[in-house]
């Protein structure tokens, strides 16, 4: 009953109801997504259970679908890379600790499509003309805005933005459906 | 690399790439009609993804020092701007102003002014950002050498609720990296030193930098209190430091005020070092021309 009374009262908070919202529009592309990246379907449930967590404790600044959904898709990649990565520790540092667990896969199998993903990203990139690699860096990990990226580069910001562009659709094209190489 | 089908790589991929670049780009509108686009279709839904997953991936590629991006990442951090537009040169014109005045200060026999006087400082100080030192460095004692514009933010000590520490600490480093000038080592790279008790200079050793910054948030009766500092690593000297205590609203100001005061001291103290390495007659920092008064 108390339980109820604080979903309720979780679900008048506006803010909770809105990403509530664009999480339950996204779900089944969230956790196809998640699947792809952990193979495990109980380790992409686990995973978008977290996301939704995030999403709901995140600072309630957000009104855009658009962008709750981008800020729901970054954070469950990071929950998923920090799986995979605690997983490959595990993996290196204690190999008997997943024998015990029932029903598990071996670790190289659970983690090989997120392994194989960045390693796809990384060639990927790699491949990029210098100047398209920069922007992209300076976006995706530096979080610059593109007007101060073509401050940066001397470019104009369109240029900025054709080259994010090419990065990306070269990232996506490499990606493909999931099935990574 | 082999292409795979329409949904991924297929008919989709420009108009995927396009339309997340245009929202995330905050261009009117652009939100609305992605989000138009992606009812279109499954197949719409899924080139998302790919796109998604490249700039998250990327993104964490970027931060793993075992990855070969890790390099590209740091250096293109320090790409120094080519040009600026007025809002950009007016925000920071006030902390490189007070720069050049330093340095005006120390170096009385420096060549006389060309420019009109209305507008020499501030283009001195553009200049002085633009034309510094490629990379500056800093010997720490250690024997470590670290790049003299490079500050390391480290993560934000929480009383209670950690969420706020680490928003605030995350907002600091995404504005100091808005400085032209500055290096930053945040997030990803820092989180390992948390409640850390290494002695500044072997955290300055470790992270590669010359300054760090910490803070200590406390969210207290609508009330958030904010004790932060910078440090120089080679000494643990403390540069600057402040302590806020205001309405929890006023977080978003506080950010600024620190990533303001942290941008100031550090260029400051680098024009400052600089000007007192010229003058002592020691092997030139730069090929740069010398700072105008």
């Amino acid at each position: 009953m108390a339980d109820e009374r604080e979903t309720a009262a979780a679900v008048e908070d506006p803010h909770v109801a809105f990403v509530t919202g664009v999480f339950v529009r996204f779900q089944r592309s969230l956790q196809r997504y998640l699947r792809d990246l952990l193979v495990r379907r109980e380790d992409a449930e686990d995973v978008a259970q977290e996301t939704y967590l995030r999403l709901v404790r995140s600072a309630g600044i957000e009104r855009s679908e658009m962008r709750v959904r981008a800020l729901m898709f970054r954070a469950a990649t990071n929950l998923a890379y920090d799986r995979f990565r605690q997983r490959q520790s595990r993996g290196r540092h204690d190999d008997g600790e997943l024998s015990v667990l029932p029903d598990e896969k071996p670790t190289a199998e659970r983690v090989v499509a997120l392994e194989q993903a960045l390693r796809v990203v990384e060639r990927t990139l790699l491949g990029l003309p210098a100047r398209c690699r920069q922007v992209f860096l300076l976006r995706a990990s530096h979080e610059c805005s593109y007007e101060e990226i073509a401050e940066r580069l001397g470019v104009s910001k369109r240029t900025v933005e054709r080259e994010m562009q090419a990065a990306l659709e070269a990232c996506q094209r490499a990606l493909g459906g999931g099935e990574w190489p | 690399m082999k292409q795979r089908n329409a949904t991924g790589g297929g008919a989709t991929a420009g108009d995927a790439a396009r339309r997340f670049v245009r929202a995330d780009g905050g261009e009117r509108g652009a939100d609305a009609e992605l989000g138009e686009w992606l009812e279109e279709g499954p197949e719409n839904e899924r080139a998302l993804e790919r796109v998604e997953l490249g700039v998250a991936l990327g993104r964490r590629l970027a931060a793993d020092p075992g990855s070969a991006l890790y390099a590209e990442a740091a250096a293109a951090a320090r790409v120094r701007p080519t040009r600026r537009v007025a809002g950009r040169a007016l925000a920071w014109g006030g902390a490189l102003a007070a720069a050049v005045l330093a340095a005006v200060l120390l170096l009385p026999e420096s060549p006389p002014r060309s420019d009109g006087p209305e507008l020499a400082p501030l283009r001195a100080a553009q200049r002085a950002a633009v034309d510094a030192p490629g990379d500056p460095v800093t010997v720490l004692p250690s024997g470590v050498v670290v790049d003299s514009s490079a500050v390391a933010v480290l993560p934000f000590a929480a009383s209670g609720d950690a969420t706020l520490a680490q928003g605030l600490e995350r907002d600091v480093a995404a504005a100091l990296r808005t400085v032209p000038g500055l290096y930053i080592v945040a997030d990803d790279a820092v989180q390992p030193y948390a409640d850390t008790d290494l002695a500044a200079a072997e955290l300055g050793s470790q992270l590669g930098v010359r300054g760090l910054v910490d803070a200590a948030v406390e969210l207290f009766d609508g009330r958030v209190r904010v004790s932060a500092r910078l440090r120089e690593a080679a000494t643990g000297a403390t540069l600057w430091q402040t302590y806020f205590d205001r309405p929890v609203d006023e977080l978003g100001a506080i950010r600024y005020e620190i990533a303001e005061s942290v941008a100031a001291t550090m260029l400051d103290s680098d024009l400052r070092e600089q000007v007192a390495r010229e003058a002592r007659g020691s092997a030139p920092v730069s090929s740069s021309k010398p700072i105008p008064q």
